[in-house]
């Protein structure tokens, strides 16, 4: 898997433009991505979730690369904040991206 | 000093030197901790630097909705206290609704809130239309019968409960449970509160296969009527049920039963059991400590799909082995301390697939043992106390899976040792208090599959310490009584994965100390008792073993700045300080402020307790 950007786009048609490697903090993305079998996300790098809106695919990018910088790391990991509102449906995504 | 090297100062109570006593005073060993998996090409050393990684985003989500279910309650509790009226408009934050969730999801915040002992019986209401499967309240602080109705109400699916040592429960509590009639499995054990009228939510639950009441005093036996309606169950536990009499009757009908554990039910005898002979698929059946006797036996013998039987300490004789040798599917049989000697014990050669076998404390002696040589499968054997010697080990010898041998406290010396070291896959092996001496052990040499290994006699001594360097891999070596020097202890260094160690004969001192932090830093439990020429100099070679989670210096020279310093060893959980006149309470007492985890320390005759 080459370094590169990928752009994942909301049910709401919001779209976040992410590094690869943050966005296969989900391990759902990641087999996405790396399965070879032409998947039309593959070929241009654009995933479409019909069932999150953009308000929580915009917390779970900021979750990916806190995920990131805090994995294998020496400092303390602050906790990641999850605004109440948001949580069921955030539940929900996590547990549908596996993340 | 007659007693510093007496097995008496071991644990601090059960001085008695009877023979039944030994048997308190040795505890099994400890199952060892789990281990941590690791990356052996990494140092442990920058491993340790980490901190645990980030919680999942789904974790974090959790840790929010149970949070927020809190909060909204607690909001709602402190409505009417005007300090706490805000004029900001989070009042209008909508109440948390838990039903959009899938039902996986809905559990998963459950189980968060039961883990943070955050769960309250209005939270519970929250989850009205979640179709929550499971809830394991063992032991949950504050449940209450009133809580209990909540949780049947909003969760009437549920298929499996476990309220074991929830003591606030009454039979009000527990018949609340009747609605929830798709229940599978119920744990009700150590629950005071269980009687009679508290099994009555049994009768509705017609699924049931598998119901726990271990240690429920209040159960007649009266209240078992109330089960005996429910034909699924494959699986009850009435262990420790000291009221029950004349109850096993209601379970005549359970015919798709396979595993009945009624031990140490005081009342239970053989008239009991005749009730179980239309079981036809018990296949697991525990009556140790009963009132039966060889009647029993006869119907015992008649369930011919038991696996594992044990009648430990039953009032059994010669004649109940006789009935036994029928059972040929039996692949575990206990019959420790019944009154069985080599009579008995021949009639037990039938039973081909057996592969472990208790006679501890029997009267089994050699020839009881020779008769026993074509149960080529036996795995484990316990002969702990029995009149054998030698020549049993001629049939132990003739098993080639044997893992685990007791031969403590018996008669087996050096010939034996050597009969039975040819076999290649012992894991297990007690000599404690036999006629192996130094000798002996040198057939243990090549013995490499020894995981635990117990040679506390007088009789060995560092020469029979140096014949085990290549035990590479043990990890429990108990030599408590063996006459183990500093010198001795230098052969520690082969052992690296050692995490129990006994070592009290009286001849280790501070330079041995330093051999054993050098080499054994896997160590969890480290018994150092009655060496008297311990002193402070040995504490830094002790910090030196960060995984210690129990440690005995009783009778040592260790003084008050000894101790202070293990405050150092952050696993700690219990230190053995008795007959240590030089260390004083306060010294212990700033100790205990300083190492949160430790829950006891023996000092002298007093066991303070945290």
């Amino acid at each position: 898997m080459g370094h590169g950007y990928v752009t994942l786009v909301s049910a709401d048609g919001f779209e976040f433009v992410v590094d690869e490697e943050a966005a296969c903090v989900s391990k759902m993305i990641k087999s996405m991505m790396q399965s070879s079998g032409g998947f039309s996300e593959r070929r241009d790098n654009k995933i479409t979730f019909p069932e999150i809106s953009g308000k929580i695919l915009e917390k779970v990018c900021q979750y990916f690369y806190y995920k990131l910088q805090y994995t294998d790391s020496r400092d303390s990991v602050p906790e990641f904040k999850v605004p109440p509102e948001l949580a069921l449906e955030l539940l929900m995504a996590s547990n549908y991206l596996d993340c | 000093m007659g007693a510093v090297c007496s097995r008496n100062n071991r644990n601090n109570d059960n001085n008695n030197s009877d023979r039944p006593n030994r048997a308190l005073r040795r505890p099994r060993p400890r199952t060892p901790a789990v281990k941590r998996v690791r990356d052996p090409s990494t140092s442990p050393e920058f491993l340790d630097s980490l901190l645990p990684p980030p919680d999942t985003l789904l974790a974090c989500s959790v840790r929010c909705v149970a949070q927020s279910l809190e909060g909204w309650h607690e909001r709602d509790e402190d409505e009417g206290d005007i300090e706490n009226i805000d004029t900001d408009d989070e009042g209008d934050v909508s109440r948390v609704d838990l039903s959009v969730l899938p039902s996986d999801l809905s559990q998963r915040v459950f189980e968060d809130l039961v883990q943070t002992r955050r769960l309250t019986a209005r939270v519970t209401g929250d989850f009205i239309g979640c179709h929550l499967t499971e809830a394991n309240l063992r032991s949950y602080p504050g449940l209450t019968d009133d809580w209990l109705a909540v949780l049947a109400t909003s969760a009437p699916n549920l298929s499996s409960i476990n309220l074991s040592g929830c003591a606030a429960l009454t039979p009000d509590g527990f018949n609340a449970l009747a609605a929830c009639v798709e229940l599978e499995s119920l744990d009700v054990s150590e629950c005071p509160g269980v009687n009679d009228n508290a099994l009555a939510a049994v009768a509705s639950m017609s699924r049931l296969r598998r119901l726990a009441c271990a240690g429920c005093d209040g159960i007649t036996g009266a209240g078992l009527r109330y089960v005996s309606g429910a034909t699924k169950l494959r699986c009850v536990n009435l262990e420790r049920c000291n009221g029950l009499t004349n109850g096993l009757v209601y379970l005549s009908g359970l015919t798709e039963l396979e595993r009945l554990d009624a031990g140490w039910c005081n009342h239970v005898d053989s008239n009991d059991v005749t009730s179980l002979r239309s079981l036809k698929k018990l296949k697991h059946l525990n009556l140790a400590r009963t009132k039966v006797d060889d009647q029993g036996v006869a119907t015992i013998g008649s369930l011919s799909a038991l696996e594992t039987l044990n009648l430990a300490g039953c009032r059994i004789t010669d004649g109940a082995c006789f009935l036994l040798g029928g059972l040929t599917a039996l692949k575990e049989l206990s019959l420790e301390w019944c009154r069985v000697g080599d009579g008995g014990v021949r009639r037990l050669a039938s039973l081909a697939k057996l592969e472990v076998l208790n006679l501890g404390y029997s009267s089994v002696t050699d020839e009881g043992v020779q008769h026993l040589a074509p149960l080529v499968k036996l795995r484990e054997i316990d002969l702990d106390s029995c009149q054998v010697g030698d020549d049993a080990c001629k049939a132990l010898a003739e098993w080639p899976n044997l893992e685990d041998v007791n031969l403590s406290d018996t008669a087996v010396g050096n010939l034996g040792l050597k009969r039975i070291s040819k076999l290649t896959r012992l894991r297990r092996v007690n000599l404690s208090y036999s006629n192996v001496s130094d000798d002996g052990v040198m057939y243990l040499e090549n013995a490499a599959s020894i995981r635990s290994l117990s040679l506390d006699t007088r009789m060995v001594t560092d020469e029979g310490l140096g014949y085990l360097a290549k035990l590479k891999d043990i990890e429990e070596l108990d030599l408590f009584g063996a006459r183990i020097t500093d010198e001795g202890a230098k052969h520690l260094r082969h052992m690296p994965r050692l995490k129990t160690l006994e070592l009290c004969g009286g001849g280790i001192t501070d330079a041995g100390v330093k051999h054993i932090g050098d080499a054994c830093r896997e160590l969890t439990l480290l018994n150092l008792g009655q060496n008297f020429r311990i002193s402070d100099a040995a504490v830094p070679f002790l910090l030196q073993l960060h995984k210690l989670g129990s440690l005995n210096l009783q009778y040592s020279r260790i003084s008050n700045e000894g101790v202070t310093q293990l405050s150092q060893l952050s696993n700690l959980t219990t230190l053995a300080l008795k007959g240590c006149n030089r260390v004083s309470q306060a010294a212990v007492e700033e100790l205990r402020a300083k190492c949160p985890r430790l829950s006891e320390v023996g000092l002298d005759n007093a066991t303070a307790s945290a």
